[in-house]
């Protein structure tokens, strides 16, 4: 059979095993949430329902197991344990019937807290088969004959994102409700009303019983699946994204609204501002902030057993949520000075928006200060490869060019209609938001520009240095991992290693300069150190270099001709 | 913390980071500048300053700053009957203190003409929040004015400033 042939018949085969798991198991809790609501009906009946799943059921079940059976025995073939579509349909599957697991038993938990259990059938019939179809999968996963070879690690990965993130917002809201508790007890405000569901301390131990699941999902993945010791492509995405990322968006974030609101406490708080109204954002952000800075602060140092790409993505992915909240607290103080230019009849000033804008500033700055370090990052040594840096600078670029273009629109729109005649409010009131926008643009591309200018000037400096190499072909007889490091740490080359067979080298001929004047065999002869390999590229002006490595102390650099 | 100050009079062999430093620095003054001239500026203006009470902006200005204040009364003494009338027999629809306590009323223009007379406003409301700081959401809206008993009177107000939302209203 041809690849083209095997491939799509296995799309089909997993798509079709995909979907009648699903049935089956749909039909199935279907059928077990009857069996135990039985004897509640007091009039009508179920019958439609019953019909349904057990349509489901007879018909999904038995066709999912003889499918099953089929494809687990044809898994005992290395080719087919090795194919895409098996390692996506176990992945699939078991982040699934994870999620839905979850969610069912822990919703299960939540409402018998609240005493609102009015359908635990459902929850505990679909988190029990749920559940079962999850250990299923997980054992297919890591059957050591049959489990997939393909992304082998992404049920980990995804699992233990799933399971911080539930983990993160939930544990955020049982705080919050927290905290609105405290605040009302500790100012003697009045409570706060539209809480549904009796008593507040209910709500918060549901959602704390939320977030204690998804810890625990998180826990398991990261601790007993081994996700803390994963080095993939896949999980340093997932711990940057969700570890760094969302967890810095969230503290500075939480940080920024909490600093407004204690602002607007101590100078913008008139006589009759209800309090209540004045402090409602305050518990959301001081939470948002606790949990976001808690998930950064564990993530931060296990960046650094990563790649040199993924600690540079840490730091820069930092570096721009905090830029993007100082740039944006810049635009609202522009806004709010502007905003004098229009005549107020009534109501707050522009002390609110100015307050909201320095607050954002005072958190943003400090932050991209300490993350990018401007009076140390131009000495930073600058390489091709990893080129996270100048990503990041034309990715400032790009974004500040889209929200330039934009504001321009809007500024030139309201410029057109004043001279047109069309609007006679005064002008300056109505573009004052973009501008503010543009002038914080401007300030932030201003100086990306200019970093970005040195490390051109930087890097031009290097290829006229000889330092030009860009591709580097490593053949090497024993273990090349620590030439191939010198390399790309000096060049910054892309290093591509391929071994030695491991012959007897007696008839090659030995170059008489590097031949030892005594007879001994080259190979007895320590090998080079990476120093010397260095050395040896020195002064080499080609972009690509072949490398030849030992036997015994033997370095052959040959320039590529383009 | 400490990184930021290890290597700060590291000096340059390649005499490239000047450009960049310098950039920084104004970029710095700048933003300082912008916020001590904000401030001075925002904070030295009080309220909003009051217009002349007998012009249609005034009794605007009148009107909507009792209506901020909760004076449910004051403000309705600004309306004409015909509107009062009209906010008795409507059922209304409340809105929150929250959301008129976050309103600030911008005046646009002022056109009169013989009897009647239209003041376009930007109601702007703040809503504090969201990860990048506060953000404000601004609606044109006018007041038709008409003259009576030698003064202005509101005739008709913005949907969601007027009175009878589902207020108390005095009998």
């Amino acid at each position: 059979m041809s690849t083209a042939t095997a491939a799509v018949r296995r799309i089909i085969v997993y798509v079709l095993l995909a979907a009648l798991v699903v049935i089956a198991a749909s039909g199935l809790s279907g059928l077990m949430a009857l069996a135990l609501d039985a004897g509640t009906v007091l009039a009508g009946s179920r019958r439609q329902e019953l019909a349904l799943s057990l349509a489901f059921a007879v018909i999904g079940g038995p066709l999912a197991g003889l499918l099953w059976w089929f494809v687990w025995k044809r898994l005992a073939d290395p080719s087919e344990r090795d194919s895409m579509g098996w390692g996506l349909y176990v992945s699939g599957l078991y982040v699934y019937s994870l999620i839905t697991a979850a969610s069912q038993l822990l919703a299960l938990a939540a409402a018998l807290i609240r005493g609102e259990a009015r359908d635990w059938e459902d929850l505990v019939a679909g988190g029990v088969v749920w559940a079962a179809l999850w250990a299923w999968h997980r054992w297919m996963w890591r059957h050591p004959g049959r489990g997939p070879l393909r992304l082998r690690e992404v049920p980990t990965v995804l699992g233990g994102v799933y399971g911080l993130i539930l983990g993160a917002s939930l544990a955020a809201a049982a705080l919050t409700s927290l905290f609105r508790q405290a605040l009302v007890a500790l100012l003697d405000l009045p409570a706060p009303i539209g809480e549904p569901g009796g008593s507040w301390w209910s709500s918060t131990l549901a959602s704390a019983v939320w977030a204690a699941g998804g810890i625990g999902i998180w826990a398991w993945h990261w601790r007993r699946e081994g996700g803390r010791l994963l080095r993939t492509a896949s999980s340093d995405v997932a711990l940057i994204m969700v570890g760094i990322f969302a967890a810095s968006v969230a503290a500075l974030g939480g940080a920024g609204t909490a600093l407004f609101t204690l602002l607007r406490l101590a100078f913008d708080r008139e006589q009759g501002d209800a309090l209540a109204s004045l402090l409602s954002p305050l518990p959301p952000a001081l939470a948002a902030a606790g949990v976001g800075w808690l998930v950064w602060a564990y993530h931060r140092p296990l960046v650094h057993g990563r790649s040199v790409a993924a600690q540079q993505a840490a730091r820069l992915v930092t570096s721009a949520v905090a830029l993007v909240g100082a740039a944006s607290g810049i635009g609202v103080i522009v806004n709010a000075a502007l905003s004098l230019a229009a005549p107020t009849l009534a109501g707050a000033n522009a002390r609110t928006l100015l307050l909201g804008g320095i607050a954002s500033l005072a958190v943003g700055g400090p932050v991209w200060w300490l993350v990018w370090r401007p009076t140390t990052v131009l000495d930073e040594p600058i390489t091709l490869r990893p080129p996270g840096r100048r990503v990041y600078l034309v990715v400032i670029f790009g974004a500040s060019a889209i929200a330039a273009l934009v504001t321009l629109l809007v500024i030139g729109y309201q410029i057109f209609q004043t001279v047109l005649g069309e609007q006679d409010a005064p002008l300056i009131g109505r573009i004052r938001a973009p501008l503010g926008v543009l002038v914080a643009t401007a300030l932030a591309a201003g100086y990306h520009f200019a970093v970005w200018r040195h490390d051109r000037a930087v890097l031009a400096g290097q290829l006229r240095a000889g330092r030009g190499i860009d591709r580097v072909i490593l053949v090497s007889p024993s273990d090349a991992e620590p030439y191939a490091r010198a390399i790309a740490d000096a060049t910054g080359a892309a290093v591509t290693v391929w071994r030695r067979a491991a012959q007897p080298l007696l008839a090659t001929p030995v170059p008489a300069e590097t031949a030892a004047p005594e007879a001994r065999p080259a190979d007895v002869l320590p090998p080079p150190s990476p120093g010397d390999l260095l050395q040896a590229l020195e002064g080499l002006t080609a972009r690509r270099v072949l490398v030849l490595l030992g036997p015994g102390p033997r370095i052959e650099a040959v320039p590529l001709a383009e | 913390m400490a990184e930021g100050g290890e290597r700060p009079g590291s000096s340059d062999p390649r005499g490239g980071r000047r450009g960049p430093g310098r950039v920084l620095v104004v970029v710095l003054a700048a933003i300082g500048v912008l916020v001590v001239a904000s401030l001075v500026l925002v904070l030295s203006r009080g309220g909003p300053e009051p217009m002349d009470p007998a012009s249609p902006e005034g009794v605007v200005q009148r009107y909507s700053q009792a209506l901020i204040d909760g004076d449910m009364a004051s403000a309705e003494s600004l309306l004409t009957d015909r509107l009062r009338e009209v906010c008795r027999s409507s059922s209304g629809y409340s809105t929150s203190p929250e959301y008129i306590e976050s309103l600030r009323i911008e005046l646009l223009s002022t056109a009169v003409r013989e009897e009647r007379a239209t003041v376009r406003v930007a109601v702007v409301q703040t809503s504090p929040g969201g990860p990048f700081g506060p953000s404000e959401y601004s609606t044109e809206s006018s007041f038709q004015l008409v003259r009576a008993d030698g003064g202005w009177r509101i005739d008709t107000a913005p949907p969601m400033l007027q009175v009878c939302q589902g207020k108390v209203i005095a009998p």
